[in-house]
C-alpha cells in the first residue's frame, strides 16, 4: 500500500509540470494582453510607457521560455505570483478560498455515497418492484435536474415559502442543507443507478449462492458478499464523481453566497486575472490528483487483488 | 449496423417515442425559435414589468417587461444551438484525433494520448471554466470552452474502437485484398466507430446542456438582453423572493431536454449496444 | 449415530407455475454415496438447491418434505452445519475478493485461531499442506486447487452429509481421478453421507453404493449401482448407458472398475 502511496506522489510531480507548461502556455497564446488588463485592473490608463512599464513589472519583455523559468522557479517556492486585483499573493487568496470549497464538495461526497449505496441495493433487491421503480425514476429525474436552479428551487421551498433555512452564507449546519443538496443530487442519482446496477450482477455470481450454502446468515451474504464486491465498481466511479462535484460547487457557490474557490475562479474570470487563474487550475489539479489517489487507496483496500497488483505481488490473475 | 438499421430495429417504448417527439419539437424550436416567438424577445417594457400570466402573456413578463414565452423560443436557439456546436466540433475533433491515433500507432499514439491523459486529468467543468477565463467570456468562447474540456474523452474512446477493429478479421481481409489504408478507415473502421460514439454522444448532451447553461448562468456566456435559458434563471434570480415562478420555466426547459436526450441516449444504446445496458452512466 | 437424510416428493416450478422437477424423492445414510445422474439441464441440480431453499428467484418450490432423521426441517438450518456443499465451475463459486481463509473463518464463526487451525488440517486432508494456501485468493488459485480448496471447507464445519454438484466437471483426467480418490477416501474415514449429483457415468459406478437417474425433472429409475448397470430397467437409463459405452474407446461393458481412466 505505502508503494502504491509513493508511486503516485511521485508521478505528481511530472504532472504538474507537464499541466503548468500546458497553462502558461495556453494562457499566453490566449487572447489579451495580459499587460493591459493588469493596468485597467489596477485602474492606470493605458498609455504607451505605462504599457511597456507593465510588461516590465510582470515579466512580460522576456522570451518565453525565460517567463516560464522564471515563472516555474517562483512556483517551486510555492510564490504564484500576485493576484491583479487585491495585490495579495495568489496562494493566500486560493488558501484562503478552498476549505470552503472542499468542506461543500466533501460532504456532498459523503451525502452522496451515504444515500445512493443503500438506495442502490435496496432497488437491486427488489428488482422490478416498487422501490426499483421509485427509485429508476428518481435517478433518471435527478440526472436532468440542473444543479443551479435545483438550487433556486430549495431556496424558495425551504427560505421563501418556509422559512427555515438561511438562503445565503457559510455558517453552522442550516447553512449546509441547501448547498450540499444541489451539488450533490446528480452525482447521487448517477451513483444509485451505478450501485444498483452493480449488485444485480453480483446477485448473479455463483459465489453469492455458495456463500448461502455454506450457512451464512443472509445480513452477512449481503454485507460480505454482494455489497463489498458490488462496491468495486462503485469506488473506482467515485472518482469521477468527485469531478462532477467539484465542477457543481463552482456553480452552486455562487447561489448561496458560498465563500469557496469557485467564487474567486469566477471573479478572476471577470477580471481576467491571470494569476489567480492559473493557480486555480494547477491547485485544483493538485486537489483532484489527490482525491484520486485517496479513491486508488480506497479501491485496493476493499479489493485485496488490487492491493496486490500495486505492490508487485503474485501476478497470476485471471484477466 | 447503422444508425438507420438500429431506427428500423427499434420498436421504441412509450417513453422513447415521448422522447423522440419532444426532441423534434426542441430541435423546431432550435431551428425556428426567435421567428415563432410571439414578442421581440429583447422588446423592454417597464410598464408593463412582472406581470402575471395573461392571454397576451401565456407566461407573463420578467423584470424588464420583456415576454417569458418569447425569451423561452428564442432562447432555445443559443442554449440547444451552442449544444449542437458543442457537439459536432467535439466529435469531428474527437473522432479524428482518435482514429488518427488508433490508426498509426506507435509514437504519434503514445504522444496524442499523453495529452489526452493531461486533459482528462481536469474535471470537465473546472477545465471549461480556465478555457472561459482564458479566452474570455462570450457564447463563442463558453462554446470553445466546452469542446476542449470534452474531446479528449471522445478522442479516447474512438482510439480504443480503432485500435480494436483494425484488428479484426473483416478489415484485415480488406487490407490484404488491396484496400488503400484511407479507403480501409472510410468504409469499414469509420461507421462502426461513428455507431458507438453517437451512443456516448446522445448520452453527453444532457451534460453538455448542463455545462452550458451552468456557465451562462455564472455570467461567463450570453451578454444580456440576448435570451438564453441560463441567463434567464440568472435574470429570474433578482425577483426570486417577488415572484418565484419566473425561475421555473427556463429550468424546465432545461431539464426537460437533458431528460429528452437522455431518454434517447438509453434508449440508442440499448438498440445499438444491448451489451452496454448494465451500469449506469459515467459523467 | 445413523444419521439419515430424507427428500420426499420435492417439486419446483418457475414463477409463472411451469414445473421443472416433480416427485424427487432420495434418501442420503451416512457412510454411503447417492449419485444422482442425468443429463445436463434434467434439473439435478435444481433439485438440491430446491432441498436447501436456495433457489435462484424466478424459481419456487412446490413441495416437498426434508427430513433429518424422520424429523422435518427447513433447508436453511441444513446448509453448512448438516449439508456441506461442492459446487461445480469452482473458480466461479468462490468470492474474488476474499482469501481462502477468510472463506474459512466466516463459515465457521469461531475464534480466528481456531478457523485457521482447522482449514490447517482440512487442507492437509485433501492435499493442499502448503502453508501459504490459506492466504492465497481464488484468482491466485488453479482450477484443480480451487474443487479441492472446496472440499476442505465443506469438511470444517464437520456436516455429516456433503452434496458435490458435478465435482469432476471442468477437471482434467487426472485431476478427475485424485479427486475421486478423494472422495472416498473421506467416505472411508469420516463416514460421510454423500450425493454426488453428476452426468459422469464413470463417477458414479466408481464410487456410489445407489444410483439415482433423472430424466425431464422426475426420477426414472432408482437402484444399487451394480444392478443399475447390469440390468437397466429404464429406457433412459438404458441409453445413458449406451452412449458412455459408445464413447468408451476400448467398448468394454461400464463396470465399476473400467471407468477411471475414462475421458467424460
Amino acid at each position: 500500500m505505502r508503494r502504491l502511496i509513493a508511486v503516485r506522489l511521485l508521478l505528481l510531480g511530472p504532472m504538474l509540470l507537464a499541466v503548468s507548461l500546458a497553462v502558461f502556455t495556453v494562457l499566453r497564446l490566449g487572447r489579451g494582453d495580459p499587460a493591459l488588463d493588469y493596468l485597467r485592473i489596477s485602474g492606470i490608463p493605458p498609455s504607451d510607457a505605462a504599457l511597456l512599464e507593465a510588461r516590465r513589472l510582470l515579466g512580460l519583455d522576456r522570451p518565453l521560455p525565460e517567463q516560464y523559468w522564471s515563472w516555474l522557479a517562483d512556483a517551486a517556492r510555492l510564490d504564484f505570483g500576485r493576484s491583479y486585483v487585491t495585490g495579495r499573493p495568489v496562494l493566500d487568496e486560493i488558501l484562503h478560498h478552498l476549505p470552503a470549497t472542499l468542506q461543500l464538495a466533501g460532504v456532498s461526497l459523503l451525502v452522496t455515497l451515504a444515500f445512493s449505496v443503500p438506495l442502490g441495493l435496496w432497488a437491486a433487491l427488489r428488482r422490478d418492484r416498487w422501490p426499483d421503480r421509485v427509485a429508476r425514476g428518481l435517478a433518471f429525474v435527478g440526472v436532468s435536474v440542473p444543479n443551479f436552479w435545483l438550487g433556486f428551487l430549495l431556496v424558495l421551498l425551504f427560505s421563501v415559502t418556509l422559512g427555515w433555512l438561511p438562503a445565503m452564507g457559510r455558517g453552522g449546519w442550516q447553512h449546509m442543507v441547501m448547498p450540499v443538496l444541489a451539488v450533490s443530487l446528480m452525482s447521487l442519482c448517477i451513483n444509485t443507478r451505478l450501485v444498483r446496477a452493480a449488485a444485480l450482477e453480483v446477485l448473479n455470481q455463483r459465489h453469492v449462492l455458495y456463500a448461502r450454502l455454506r450457512g451464512l446468515p443472509e445480513h452477512r451474504v449481503l454485507t460480505r458478499h454482494v455489497l463489498r464486491n458490488a462496491l468495486v465498481p462503485v469506488v473506482t466511479a467515485t472518482g469521477m464523481h468527485l469531478g462532477e462535484l467539484l465542477g457543481g460547487t463552482m456553480v452552486v457557490e455562487s447561489i448561496f453566497g458560498w465563500p469557496g474557490i469557485g467564487r474567486l475562479a469566477v471573479s478572476a474570470i471577470h477580471n481576467r486575472d491571470y494569476p489567480v487563474l492559473q493557480g486555480f487550475i494547477l491547485l485544483m489539479t493538485v486537489v483532484f490528483v489527490l482525491c484520486n489517489l485517496a479513491v486508488d487507496i480506497a479501491g485496493a483496500w476493499i479489493d485485496p487483488r488490487q492491493r496486490r497488483l500495486a505492490m508487485g505481488g503474485r501476478r497470476e490473475f485471471l484477466p | 449496423m447503422t444508425l438507420l438499421q438500429a431506427g428500423m430495429a427499434l420498436r421504441p417504448p412509450p417513453g422513447l417515442r415521448l422522447a423522440s417527439v419532444s426532441a423534434l419539437l426542441l430541435a423546431g424550436l432550435m431551428l425556428f425559435g426567435p421567428w415563432l416567438a410571439p414578442y421581440d424577445p429583447t422588446e423592454v417594457a417597464l410598464d408593463l414589468k412582472l406581470m402575471g400570466p395573461s392571454l397576451a402573456h401565456p407566461l407573463g413578463t420578467d423584470h424588464l417587461g420583456r415576454d417569458v414565452l418569447s425569451r423561452l423560443m428564442a432562447g432555445a436557439q443559443v442554449s440547444l444551438g451552442a449544444v449542437a456546436a458543442i457537439l459536432a466540433l467535439v466529435l469531428t475533433l474527437g473522432v479524428g484525433i482518435g482514429s488518427l491515433a488508433g490508426m498509426a500507432g506507435g509514437r504519434t499514439d503514445a504522444a496524442i494520448m499523453r495529452v489526452c491523459d493531461a486533459f482528462l486529468t481536469i474535471p470537465t467543468f473546472i477545465l471549461a471554466l480556465f478555457f472561459v477565463g482564458v479566452l474570455g467570456t462570450g457564447p463563442a468562447n463558453v462554446v470553445t470552452a466546452v469542446v476542449l474540456s470534452h474531446w479528449a474523452w471522445y478522442a479516447r474512446m474512438a482510439r480504443a474502437l480503432v485500435a480494436g477493429l483494425k484488428r479484426q478479421d473483416y478489415v484485415l481481409a480488406a487490407r490484404v485484398a488491396g484496400t488503400g489504408r484511407l479507403m480501409t478507415v472510410v468504409r469499414h473502421i469509420l461507421p462502426a466507430v461513428l455507431a458507438q460514439m453517437a451512443i456516448l454522444a446522445s448520452l453527453d448532451i444532457g451534460h453538455m446542456m448542463l455545462h452550458v447553461s451552468g456557465l451562462s448562468f455564472l455570467g461567463l456566456g450570453v451578454t444580456p438582453p440576448d435570451p438564453e435559458w441560463g441567463v434567464m434563471i440568472n435574470d429570474a434570480r433578482a425577483v426570486l423572493w417577488t415572484q418565484p415562478v419566473l425561475v421555473l420555466w427556463p429550468g424546465l426547459m432545461i431539464m426537460l431536454t437533458v431528460m429528452t436526450f437522455n431518454r434517447l441516449g438509453d434508449g440508442l444504446r440499448d438498440a445499438l449496444d444491448p451489451a452496454l445496458q448494465a451500469g449506469g452512466k459515467a459523467p | 449415530m445413523t444419521r439419515l437424510l430424507s427428500i420426499e416428493d420435492l417439486a419446483v416450478a418457475t414463477g409463472s407455475g411451469r414445473p421443472l422437477v416433480r416427485g424427487v424423492s432420495l434418501t442420503l445414510r451416512a457412510g454411503r454415496i447417492l449419485a444422482l445422474l442425468g443429463e445436463s439441464g434434467c434439473g439435478k441440480s435444481l433439485s438440491l438447491l430446491g432441498a436447501l431453499d436456495a433457489l435462484p428467484p424466478g424459481l419456487r418450490r412446490m413441495g416437498g418434505v426434508v427430513a433429518l432423521d424422520g424429523r422435518p426441517c427447513a433447508g436453511r438450518e441444513l446448509r453448512g452445519g448438516i449439508v456441506a456443499t461442492v459446487l461445480q465451475n469452482p473458480r466461479e463459486a468462490f468470492n474474488p475478493l476474499l482469501t481462502l481463509r477468510a472463506h474459512a473463518r466466516e463459515t465457521l464463526e469461531v475464534r480466528k485461531a481456531e478457523a485457521d487451525a482447522r482449514l490447517a488440517s482440512a487442507l492437509a486432508e485433501v492435499g493442499l499442506d502448503d502453508p501459504a494456501v490459506p492466504g492465497l485468493l481464488p484468482g491466485e488459485m488453479s482450477g484443480g486447487m480451487l474443487q479441492r480448496a472446496m472440499i476442505a471447507l465443506a469438511l470444517i464445519r464437520e456436516a455429516p452429509f456433503l452434496i458435490a454438484d458435478e465435482p469432476t466437471t471442468d477437471l482434467d483426467p487426472v485431476a478427475r481421478a485424485r479427486l475421486m480418490d478423494l472422495l472416498a477416501g473421506l467416505r472411508a474415514r469420516r463416514g460421510l453421507g454423500m450425493l454426488l449429483v453428476t452426468h459422469d457415468l464413470g463417477v458414479a459406478a466408481r464410487l456410489a453404493d445407489e444410483v439415482a437417474v433423472m430424466q425431464g425433472g422426475r426420477i426414472v429409475e432408482t437402484a444399487p449401482t451394480a444392478r443399475l448397470f447390469a440390468a437397466p430397467a429404464h429406457r433412459h437409463t438404458r441409453d445413458l448407458l449406451a452412449a458412455h459405452a459408445m464413447l468408451c474407446a476400448d467398448d468394454r461393458p461400464p463396470a465399476k472398475t473400467a471407468t477411471v481412466g475414462a475421458v467424460a
